[in-house]
């Protein structure tokens, strides 16, 4: 997956994992191949395009609206929650990526902050964290004047003097440096 | 004179487990099997103080420092020495906090969901008074009384109050030669390191301007503060004072970060997340009719009718009425929390919390 998420480069993932390409699906569509591929460069992709692609494709949309929407403004009072991405997704995309992290930890054999940080170059960090996570951890987002930080519910129970939702925060740097640590 | 000998983990800043740092090495079978150490934090420069553990299973019996009665719970002035050991061999002098207070029993930080760390501590010092020394100047070995005599080094405990004839004329009198001689090495960060300086004057490169964004979007804020400042100083804009205040929280300096917070409200008023940290920063520092005040302002935004976001209000008014004494009034903010929600591991740990504060 692009650093950069948008519509149209989930919906690259997705026809990669259906075994196909770009121009077989564009002539399903009955649209020009330069047309359809434009379009997914330029994430100009029709509400009426998407519902055809994934009638054709079979797309998980909710997962797909919760990662496009994580621009959303919000605050530490009310973090917004991202959807994790479905199984075979998350099969299919942490081949790559764990081959990834092998080369980066590889070149970084000591320091873990530089292996995160060459990581986080190729790939988003709530993407990293949703492919790499348990299936039930949750990813938050807080997206404050344009910054997004990322944290991992912990599966803390023990609230002991705090009183609310039965979570410590960690944060999403922090969550990547232990998933490498653990690889090292 | 009141002095007392600590011995803790190896590490290198004891600003937690930061890339910087190495794993907590030494003192105890604890330690070795978790990868993890409390003290891992004793240099921490937390809003202005540095907080010292070290392991004890009861109290620490302050009434072996002269004039310190049994009746009290804490007592000033200490001279804290950090040992940690340096490979198998010996343990040395890492660190020392001076003026240092200290509790007979273990303190607990106050610790919100966005700020602050859950820990234990036994004794503060403000973190100009706190020095840790670098690695090559930690040569100085304090010894063990198994191999030296009783009275001579740490017996079984992590702690030693050196209170033996030998110690008191021998042992600390070098002591206190040594971390005199080496004040001025310290490696631990002191609180104008986080305040803005005469440097915000100078304009911003444009390779500055690129690095901080990365630094920013890297989490390493200690680094982006003073390209922040500047920053500021050429637009004054409340997006760059936001900034600087989310940098300041990152860094543990809640205090600081709040007076940023603040200007962000005297420049463009108030907002949902500018308020949204403040009420959990007030908390933090201890100002709780403040904390009240921002969380019944913040329920009258549209975003407090989602449910949980107003449950977790209710709880910061509960919460901050309990640290003000107040149990009547927290109770009723629980109660609000009871008649609204759902959540079945929020509604047994309410009644809990309520039937602790009944």
């Amino acid at each position: 997956m692009e650093k950069v998420i948008t519509a149209g480069a989930i919906i690259k993932k997705y026809i990669e994992l259906r075994g196909k390409n770009i121009k077989e699906v564009a002539k399903e569509l009955n649209i020009p191949y330069t047309t359809f591929s434009a379009k997914l460069n330029r994430d100009s992709i029709d509400v009426y395009l998407l519902f055809e692609l994934n009638s054709l494709l079979d797309m998980d949309l909710n997962w797909m609206a919760g990662v496009l929407d994580r621009k959303r403004s919000n605050s530490t009072l009310d973090p917004l929650q991202i959807p994790r991405m479905k199984e075979e997704f998350r099969n299919h995309e942490k081949v790559c990526i764990e081959k990834q992290l092998k080369r980066i930890i590889k070149e970084n054999p000591v320091g873990v902050a530089d292996a995160r940080n060459m990581i986080l170059k190729e790939y988003h960090m709530f993407y990293l964290l949703d492919v790499l996570l348990p299936v039930d951890a949750t990813i938050l987002v807080i997206n404050e004047r344009n910054k997004e930080k990322y944290y991992c519910m912990n599966d803390r129970n023990d609230l002991s003097s705090r009183r609310h939702l039965a979570y410590s925060l960690i944060d999403g740097r922090e969550m990547i440096d232990r998933l490498i640590a653990e690889r090292k | 004179m009141k002095i007392l000998f600590c011995n803790i983990s190896y590490m290198i800043h004891y600003e937690g487990q930061t890339s910087r740092d190495i794993t907590p090495t030494g003192a105890g079978k604890w330690v070795k099997e978790n990868q993890d150490a409390h003290e891992k934090w004793n240099f921490l420069n937390y809003d202005g103080y540095c907080y010292g553990f070290v392991q004890n299973k009861g109290q620490f019996c302050i009434e072996h420092f002269e004039d310190v009665e049994y009746n009290e719970n804490a007592t000033d002035g200490v001279t804290i020495i950090w040992c940690a050991p340096l490979g198998k061999e010996k343990t040395v002098i890492v660190g020392w906090y001076e003026n240092a207070k200290m509790y007979r029993e273990y303190q607990y930080s106050i610790c919100t969901p966005v700020t602050g760390i859950d820990r234990a501590y036994f004794s503060k010092a403000k973190a100009e008074d706190c020095y840790l020394l670098p690695e090559e100047l930690r040569t100085f070995e304090i010894g063990r009384a198994s191999v030296l005599g009783i009275g001579k080094g740490f017996g079984q405990q992590n702690y030693w109050y050196a209170d033996s004839e030998y110690a008191k004329t021998e042992l600390i009198p070098k002591v206190l030669s040594f971390i005199s001689s080496h004040k001025k090495d310290r490696i631990n960060r002191l609180s104008d390191f986080f305040a803005e300086s005469e440097a915000a004057n100078i304009k911003l490169s444009d390779k500055e301007k690129k690095e901080m964004d990365i630094y920013y979007d890297n989490g390493e804020y200690d680094k982006y503060l003073s390209l922040g400042y500047k920053k500021f100083k050429a637009t004054g804009s409340a997006d760059d004072a936001f900034y600087i205040a989310a940098a300041l929280k990152e860094l543990y300096q809640f205090s600081q970060a709040i007076k940023w917070y603040e200007k962000v409200v005297e420049i463009e008023g108030e907002s949902w997340d500018t308020y949204g940290n403040m009420v959990y920063l007030y908390e933090q520092i201890n100002q709780h009719e403040k904390a009240i005040e921002i969380a019944k302002c913040l329920l009258k935004y549209p975003q407090s009718k989602q449910d949980n976001v107003k449950e977790e209000l209710y709880g910061i008014i509960a919460d901050n009425e309990h640290y003000l004494g107040n149990d009547e009034e927290a109770i009723k903010w629980l109660d609000k929390i009871l008649d609204t929600t759902t959540n079945k591991v929020l509604i047994e740990h309410t009644k809990k919390i309520k039937k602790s504060w009944s």
